[in-house]
């Protein structure tokens, strides 16, 4: 059920975040995008294993 | 601060956000899914973000609540060109995105699959996320079942056979039903019509002749080895105009395209070159001129280009010739009737292209009754023609087995090992995602067993029994430390026998994934396995170390259910190689052969 319904994260407020990081994170891999033929990969680390591909 | 907002999501009237900042296809394809979602929550509020680009598609559907625009060029621009540094972009960005954050959706959907889009998500607040994300430490976030499927089998390039419009509609339908409840309308309307986008009717100088029948040509393609050459697709439109005298031409393209334009006019047969049975539009049409003409048109011909959706969603007949490194199953025309041609080897030949539009347009007179070659054969173009040629045909599927399009093969060609693994990987995602599981292999049969996917399966099969002990092993050490955690009194403070007792533990479960990765690099066939084990351990969800053990172990058993499909899949596969003996009531003797000869001379 958990990996059908979405991430249920309930967050109303953007004050929470890190807003500035996200937009940086966001102008950044919009840049990286427009350097590429392809769409950036997404990095996978895997937090309790170590690093993965 | 603001008080806590109730989650909103049991009303119908919910609230949802599509990211899509892909390319004008995947724009298509998602206009696609969200019709068909919008015909059973008819009540839900869409709103889409999309490129600057790519507008013109998403402003042309008049069931879309609202469409917000990414000014790529104006966002980044200055930082491309040095006059900005990020940071001084960054008020820009803000003031680009606060209507975006002003209000809280309820979902929000992101189906572009992307690091940037990723981070809008995770700026945007809403009560539930699909697709990419970021956590509130910014890293990244891919949680829902469907969208680890897309990273770790779709992006990473894994055989599989669902289509793209399938996964995102599935997606977000069965999200829907678990908060908003089953949808009101069940029906079957059909989502693809002339009358998708609110466009104007194509000029009357294009179509100024009723007896005539048009076929749409777009030229060139999003890549160049996916371009199929435009000599090849004047040759077919001389084949076509010679033996069909009711039949026209229409050219289309971008500007970028009129190289090929000309080539198509140098290598067409100089009587069609001026006689108004050719009309070329390459380089002069918008987003609507493009949209009326393909929807006018009986047939559009085009290698992968977003016109193969822009056709679909139309229901525009597609015939759709597949070079270059393409994914059919993935992002084929949608719907039923379309025709793909490839070639295993060789280039796609304009005799086999054209042999799949006349069997596709005469379908109302044999009704699939005569077999594709056996047409050709009438056509004068023999097996040595089709030799290297793949034919398919699109057709959705009934949804007890299971829905959505597939493409049924027009010659029957034996398995290759990438194909067997796309179908079991499809098997796999919709009994982990749908809870739907049909039956092992119904889609193969003998004659399609070839010795070399045997020979290859009978190698899988011993490393996956091996990979199989080792994701069981995974379990349960995941759940030895989940128990040893739960019986501590506090996860930072603790004895520091327990202390050394988890630390051995994490040091060994980190060695058996060494072992895991080994074993699914071993085999083709087992590749998707290690592919998803890493996309799922990152994605493990909790903020303790209990919740996190308990769902690395659930992340394990996920992976064995899986290799179990994926055994059940073998065997059944093996099963049908072996010889298998005859029955007594079938057998006749030789002897009773010559006799039987003997006496009818």
């Amino acid at each position: 059920m958990r990996l059908l319904q979405g991430r249920v994260v309930d967050e109303p407020l953007a004050e929470r975040k890190d807003v500035e990081g996200l937009l940086v994170g966001f102008i950044s891999a919009l840049i990286e995008e427009q350097r590429l033929p392809e769409p950036l990969a997404v990095e996978t680390k895997n937090p309790v294993h170590g690093e993965g591909g | 601060m603001n008080a806590p907002t109730q989650p909103s999501c049991r009303r119908r009237r919910a609230r949802c956000l599509i990211i899509q900042l892909a390319r004008l296809g995947d724009t298509l394809q998602s206009l696609m899914a969200l019709k068909a979602v919008k015909q059973l929550y008819p009540e839900l509020e869409l709103h889409m973000v999309v490129r600057e680009r790519f507008e013109a598609a998403a402003k042309k559907v008049h069931w879309l609540d609202g469409v917000f625009t990414l000014p790529t060029r104006q966002l980044i621009g200055p930082v491309l060109t040095g006059e900005n540094t990020i940071r001084q972009s960054l008020g820009d960005a803000a003031r680009w995105v606060s209507p975006l954050v002003e209000k809280p959706w309820d979902f929000v959907v992101n189906w572009s699959f992307s690091s940037a889009s990723s981070y809008l998500a995770g700026l945007v607040p809403a009560f539930v996320k699909l697709g990419y994300s970021r956590r509130t430490d910014n890293t990244f976030a891919c949680e829902d079942g469907w969208s680890q499927y897309m990273q770790a089998f779709v992006q990473d390039r894994v055989d599989q056979n669902i289509h793209v419009t399938d996964i995102l509609t599935t997606q977000l339908l069965t999200a829907l039903q678990i908060h908003l409840g089953e949808p009101e309308n069940v029906g079957n309307n059909t989502v693809t019509s002339k009358a998708f986008f609110a466009t104007d009717p194509p000029p009357r100088e294009v179509f100024d002749s009723p007896f005539t029948k048009w076929i749409a040509i777009q030229l060139g393609a999003s890549q160049k080895e996916k371009t199929w050459k435009a000599g090849s697709w004047a040759r077919t439109a001389s084949i076509i105009m010679n033996n069909h005298p009711e039949c026209g031409i229409i050219l289309l393209g971008g500007r970028e395209e009129r190289e090929l334009e000309t080539a198509f006019m140098n290598s067409l047969e100089a009587d069609f070159a001026g006689n108004g049975r050719v009309r070329s539009f390459v380089g002069a049409t918008d987003f609507d001129k493009w949209a009326s003409i393909i929807g006018s048109c009986q047939w559009l011909f085009s290698a992968d280009t977003a016109a193969v959706h822009l056709a679909s969603v139309l229901g525009t007949r597609v015939l759709n010739v597949s070079v270059g490194p393409v994914k059919l199953a993935e992002t084929g025309p949608y719907g039923n009737g379309h025709y793909v041609v490839s070639s295993a080897h060789e280039d796609v030949t304009p005799e086999a292209v054209y042999a799949a539009w006349s069997y596709g347009s005469g379908e109302w007179s044999h009704n699939l009754r005569v077999p594709f070659e056996k047409h050709a054969e009438g056509l004068g173009i023999g097996k040595d023609v089709l030799s290297n040629a793949r034919v398919q045909r699109s057709k959705i599927r009934p949804s007890e087995e299971g829905g959505g399009v597939v493409y049924e093969p027009m010659i029957k060609r034996e398995l290759r090992v990438g194909e067997w693994i796309g179908m079991a990987m499809g098997h796999i995602a919709r009994t982990w995602y749908c809870g739907w599981t049909p039956a092992v292999g119904s889609e193969i049969t003998r004659d399609l067993v070839s010795r070399t996917l045997v020979q290859s399966l009978r190698q899988a099969e011993k490393q996956l029994a091996v990979l199989s002990r080792l994701l069981v092993e995974g379990h349960l050490m995941a759940s030895s430390i989940s128990r040893k955690s739960m019986s501590l009194h506090s996860q930072k403070i603790m004895d520091v026998r327990d202390r050394m007792e988890i630390q051995e533990l994490g040091a060994k479960l980190a060695e058996l994934d060494q072992h895991i990765d080994a074993a699914t690099a071993s085999h083709v066939v087992l590749e998707p396995i290690g592919k998803m084990s890493k996309v799922l351990m990152h994605n493990l969800h909790g903020n303790s170390l209990v919740e996190i053990s308990r769902a690395s172990a659930a992340a394990y058993q996920q992976l064995n259910h899986g290799a179990g499909i994926l055994r059940d899949w073998i065997k059944h596969t093996l099963s049908l190689a072996r010889p298998v003996a005859v029955m007594d009531a079938n057998v006749v003797s030789l002897a009773s052969r010559r006799a039987g000869k003997e006496s009818t001379t």
